[in-house]
């Protein structure tokens, strides 16, 4: 294989790895801040994607107009998720509560739209061909906006949370949850909204999938899977290590679907056993992670 | 405190254990007698869950058969499909169709329920025949009363073995011996790239690039690099739809496109693909059962039934479908002819079938051998092209309907 | 053992006595369903109480139990027919390599606790899924493998399950009130208080991961040999979720939980009876709201019931505030 088709291949791989890392930023965010075990975000990134399917195959919008739908529908769905069921702070309840949660998302999904696997976008995706030595690269454009949306979405969410007053709140909530009350801070209510906003992220996340992947009620473990890993190779709670967690995965799931095709998934949780026993706080430990002082 | 406690424990335990055994015979039925004023016909397979599609084609495919016959020996038809998404639930589907008194079973798609409810065909007395299900274990063992209607998987290899290298001589100019043909698929389908190697390998070639993958992969952008490094002259994918519609995206978008692609069916001859759009679809090839874009004319019913179901349902049936509306109309003949609905008579009478070509929907022949299965199945198998978005049955001769365009080309349309 | 014969357990004796009668009640063919339907339900009584062991007793929340089910089953099965021996032999290997894993599962857990030793039980069983979905030549993939044994009747399997979910609760009872079992219930509650008084944590931990796992292989192996199938399906994570909706709902770490748990199956067989195959993910999503609302206001479970008191709640949360003032003023106000 020539240079072009290796740079391609990374590319595609680091542009999947954004993707990666978008996808457990949300979960990042929630386990290792607020502190919350979410055993359902793999289903509600599902139901995120079928709500785009529907949105534009059933209700004929058009994708640009389900977004801020989808985006302030799951804001308010993160927010009462976290009023009404997650007031537990006992970690195993919080797992079946979220488990149970994923459950029922599955199955309602399931008995409504039928187990057939869908597309949202038909027709060949547009690409730039770039000349290069030795060949052509070809980088999907689709694959490229994932890139500049997650990044986008990542130093967005850093950004709000260190210069916003919001985002300074939600951080001296997650470090030190009396001395805020005691300020005056409700602290439950910006937890909640802290959930929300996780699951704006999340929604975010969605949609990008829904554009290149194909949409099955079962898709949602997949995702649930990689957010567990991204995070624990990157720390909890570490949202920029989270970001280069996930370009990490999808750069070693890229190297070993060249390699050793079969054992990709073994390969990724054999590391992942091994990360958790012998690394436990991470690969990327920084010191800003988001449950330290600032 | 503690008597009250004790107390209220017991009544909960009553009151538990009073629901359980009401459920119990509430969820099965009186045991039914065989012989009503019905003729019974159930299936048993996924209805919900990943194998929901196949098995809902199966389903429709044999109410359009009950619908089109309506009665056989002057009794009325009744039908009943069971989901099972495991196999102890097949079980428990077959227990409650018995006891209401179903003898004849038609089976589904994906291997788990055929696989249980075969287990106990021969103990219990009743009659079963797959159409949907091409797994080799199916007729590894000798069942009294279970009948296979569909080529096995090591039959359909055998056919690409045969017919493939016969386009690549005709099209290509290429010669079995030389040709490179790359064969890849997903972890799910490693059995049908088995049976694809092995029937490549009677034909006397050898793939020069394999790759099998896990079947949730979603970047594929490795493997056609690969393919295109490989420089290959045939692909030969055994992918269903999780992986074969990105697979197929990721050729077209970064431009690849080999000489021939040769699919072992699966998502190559189903709407979903054909949903892509003429763009990425046109051109590919692929090896199917008998479905209704063969000829018509030789196929009595066909028409009828493909029409019928598209009416009904919104698309065109797929081979499963085709195969299974086949042999219900050969179980319901069979039926006829045994005179009765006795299990041993209808088994009998199945075993002694010799029906030739062109008389049912799927067009092969019946004739079951030792292991109950048809060796009139899988002869010919169809080879389709996409072309204008559309799948078009280029092969054999005895069923096409139009030419191929090898390679691909549009300007030749 | 003597304060088991209480006059509780005597009245379950009693009322079980109709289910054990079962094969006899019904005329004919019509008693196979019912017996079936015991025999799954029995089956998930026993498979739940293996995870009552590892995560009820012990605290070891897992979420991929159905591994060493699967493993059971699959050995069962390679054994019988890719290597044509005889079904003991399976059962065996069956038990030899959970325990095993269990014992690897234990060496993990001696470095995780919490939360991570919950993902990396989810991350075993997804290997193991892996591994039989691509070492074809020995598990068959996705089709899976078929077992051919002879005709046995089904009231054969049906007294087996019974004795086998009895005699398994009846050993969690027992492990329960023994040594070993408080040596569990110390780690459960507070493991650095446990490590502190020298209990052994990690040896302890590795032993109910290995009993846990043996006994849930031979469930498994039993349930494969009744079914005559063994498939990738045995490893699904919705087999872990349903074992542990059963245990958690009936009440996590006391010996009565799976039975009032299990009984919840049959909720499912009932729904998919009367209301045909079309609804059957309500019941499976019926099942999620069942958990969470357990969960929300009963979290140790039905055994945590107390009908007095709910009856009791009921009625006052019912009855109007100002009737109570009223009735509590003294008598001419």
């Amino acid at each position: 294989m020539n240079l072009a088709i290796w740079t391609t291949i990374v590319i595609n791989g680091l542009c999947t790895g954004s993707l990666f890392g978008l996808v457990s930023a949300a979960f990042s965010f929630q386990f290792g801040a607020l502190r919350m075990m979410n055993f359902s975000y793999g289903a509600f990134v599902m139901v995120g994607m079928y709500i785009m399917y529907a949105g534009v195959n059933h209700l004929g919008l058009h994708a640009m107009a389900v977004v801020p739908i989808l985006i302030v529908l799951y804001f308010f769905i993160g927010y009462l998720l976290r009023a009404t069921l997650l007031k537990s702070a006992d970690p195993n309840v919080q797992i079946i509560i979220t488990s149970g949660v994923a459950l029922v998302l599955e199955s309602v999904v399931l008995f409504i739209v039928g187990a057939l696997p869908r597309s949202l976008l038909a027709g060949i995706p547009p690409t730039w061909k770039i000349p290069f030595p030795e060949g052509i690269l070809v980088i999907s454009k689709l694959n490229l906006l994932t890139f500049a949306v997650s990044s986008a979405v990542l130093i967005g969410f850093s950004m709000f949370l260190k210069r916003t007053w919001l985002g300074m709140t939600i951080r001296a909530v997650v470090q030190q949850k009396e001395a805020a009350s005691v300020v005056g801070v409700d602290a439950e209510r910006i937890i909640n909204v802290g959930f929300g906003i996780s699951f704006v992220i999340t929604a975010i996340a969605s949609i990008m999938i829904s554009l290149q992947f194909v949409l099955e009620p079962t898709a949602g473990h997949y995702y649930q899977l990689i957010g567990f890993l991204v995070c624990v190779i990157a720390g909890m709670g570490n949202l920029k290590g989270g970001f280069y967690a996930g370009l990490l995965v999808g750069l070693i799931s890229t190297m070993a679907n060249i390699f050793a095709a079969t054992w990709h998934d073994a390969i990724l949780f054999i590391l992942f056993v091994i990360i958790l026993t012998f690394l436990p706080n991470g690969v990327f430990v920084s010191s800003k992670s988001i449950s330290r002082a600032v | 405190m503690k008597r009250g406690f004790l107390r209220s424990r017991l009544c909960l335990l009553f009151a538990l254990t009073l629901l359980a055994s009401v459920c119990i015979p509430l969820v099965s039925a009186k045991i039914a007698s065989a012989a009503d004023d019905v003729i019974r016909i159930g299936v048993i397979g996924p209805l919900t869950g990943a194998y929901a599609f196949g098995g809902n084609e199966v389903k429709n495919a044999i109410e359009l058969a009950v619908e089109k016959r309506g009665t056989i020996l002057g009794k009325k038809i009744e039908f009943e499909a069971a989901d099972a998404t495991d196999a102890s639930q097949a079980i428990s589907e077959f227990e409650r169709l018995y006891a209401k008194g179903y003898r004849v079973f038609m089976g589904s798609y994906g291997s788990f329920a055929d696989f249980a409810v075969q287990g106990v065909v021969d103990e219990y007395g009743a009659v079963m025949m797959s159409a949907a299900g091409w797994a080799d274990e199916f007729t590894a063992n000798k069942i009294k009363n279970y009948f296979h209607w569909t080529p096995r998987v090591a039959v359909f290899g055998m056919r690409m073995g045969e017919y493939m290298p016969q386009y690549a001589e005709k099209y290509l100019g290429i010669k079995k011996e030389n040709l490179r043909v790359a064969l890849i698929w997903n972890s799910n389908y490693e059995y049908v790239a088995i049976a694809a190697r092995n029937g490549l390998k009677a034909a006397g070639i050898t793939p020069v690039f394999e790759e099998g993958y896990p079947l949730d992969r979603k970047d594929f952008t490795a493997l056609v690099a690969n393919l295109q490094s490989n420089k290959i002259d045939v692909l030969v994918p055994c992918q269903g739809s999780a992986d074969g519609v990105p697979f197929r995206k990721k050729m077209v978008e970064m431009g690849y496109e080999p000489p021939m692609l040769f699919a072992m069916g699966l998502i190559y001859d189903q709407p979903d693909f054909g949903a892509l759009g003429a763009e990425v679809v046109d051109g590919c090839l692929v090896l199917s059962y008998t479905h209704p874009f063969i000829k018509r004319d030789n196929a009595p019913g066909l028409e009828d039934f493909a029409e019928s179901y598209k009416a009904k349902h919104g698309w065109y049936p797929l081979t499963h479908a085709t195969q299974t509306y086949s042999a219900t109309l050969f179980m319901f003949d069979m039926i006829e002819k045994a005179g009765a609905y006795d299990a041993d008579k209808i088994q009998e009478a199945i075993e002694n079938a010799d029906i030739p070509k062109g008389r049912y929907p799927s067009y092969w022949g019946v004739k079951f051998d030792d292991y109950h299965r048809n060796v009139g199945a899988g002869d010919p198998l169809a080879v389709g092209q996409w072309q204008k978005g559309t799948l078009v049955t280029v092969g054999t001769d005895e069923i096409k309907v139009g030419e191929p365009i090898i390679p691909w080309d549009p300007s030749k349309l | 053992m003597q304060n088991w014969i209480t006059p509780k357990n005597i009245v379950v004796c009693i009322l079980i006595t109709p289910v054990l009668l079962i094969p006899f009640f019904y005329k004919g063919g019509a008693a196979l369903l019912p017996m079936h339907l015991v025999i799954m339900v029995a089956s998930y009584i026993a498979l739940a109480q293996t995870w009552n062991i590892l995560s009820g007793l012990t605290g070891m929340f897992s979420l991929g139990h159905a591994t060493f089910y699967a493993l059971g089953g699959y050995s069962l099965a390679v054994a019988m027919v890719k290597l044509g021996l005889n079904p003991f032999v399976g059962l065996a290997a069956g038990i030899v390599l959970s325990a095993f894993f269990g014992l690897l599962l234990g060496a993990i857990s001696s470095r995780l606790t919490g939360f991570f030793f919950t993902i990396s039980t989810i991350a075993l069983a997804q290997v193991i899924r892996t591994v039989a979905m691509q070492w074809t030549p020995v598990t068959n993939s996705i089709t899976g493998l078929k077992i051919f044994r002879p005709i046995v009747s089904r009231m054969v399997f049906f007294y087996v399950a019974i004795g086998l979910a009895v005699a398994v609760s009846i050993f969690f009872a027992y492990l329960r009130r023994s040594r070993m079992g408080s040596m569990f219930v110390a780690i459960r509650e507070n493991i650095h208080l446990a490590r502190s008084l020298g209990v052994d944590v990690v040896r302890y931990k590795t032993i109910s991961s290995i009993i846990a796992a043996m006994l849930a292989s031979v469930v498994g192996s039993f349930i494969t040999y009744y079914i005559q199938v063994v498939d990738p399906n045995y490893l699904s994570p919705l087999i872990s979720e349903k074992i542990i909706m059963v245990t958690i709902i009936g009440g996590m770490g006391y010996a009565w939980g799976p039975i009032w748990g299990s009984v919840l199956i049959l909720l499912e067989e009932f729904i998919r009876g009367t209301l045909g195959a079309r609804y059957a993910p309500l019941a499976t999503a019926l099942y999620g709201v069942i958990l969470i609302v357990f969960m929300l206001f009963r979290p140790n479970g039905i055994v945590s019931i107390n009908l007095k008191r709910s009856f009791g709640m009921a009625i006052a949360a019912l009855t109007p505030a100002k009737n109570i003032e009223a009735a509590a003023r003294p008598e001419g106000k």
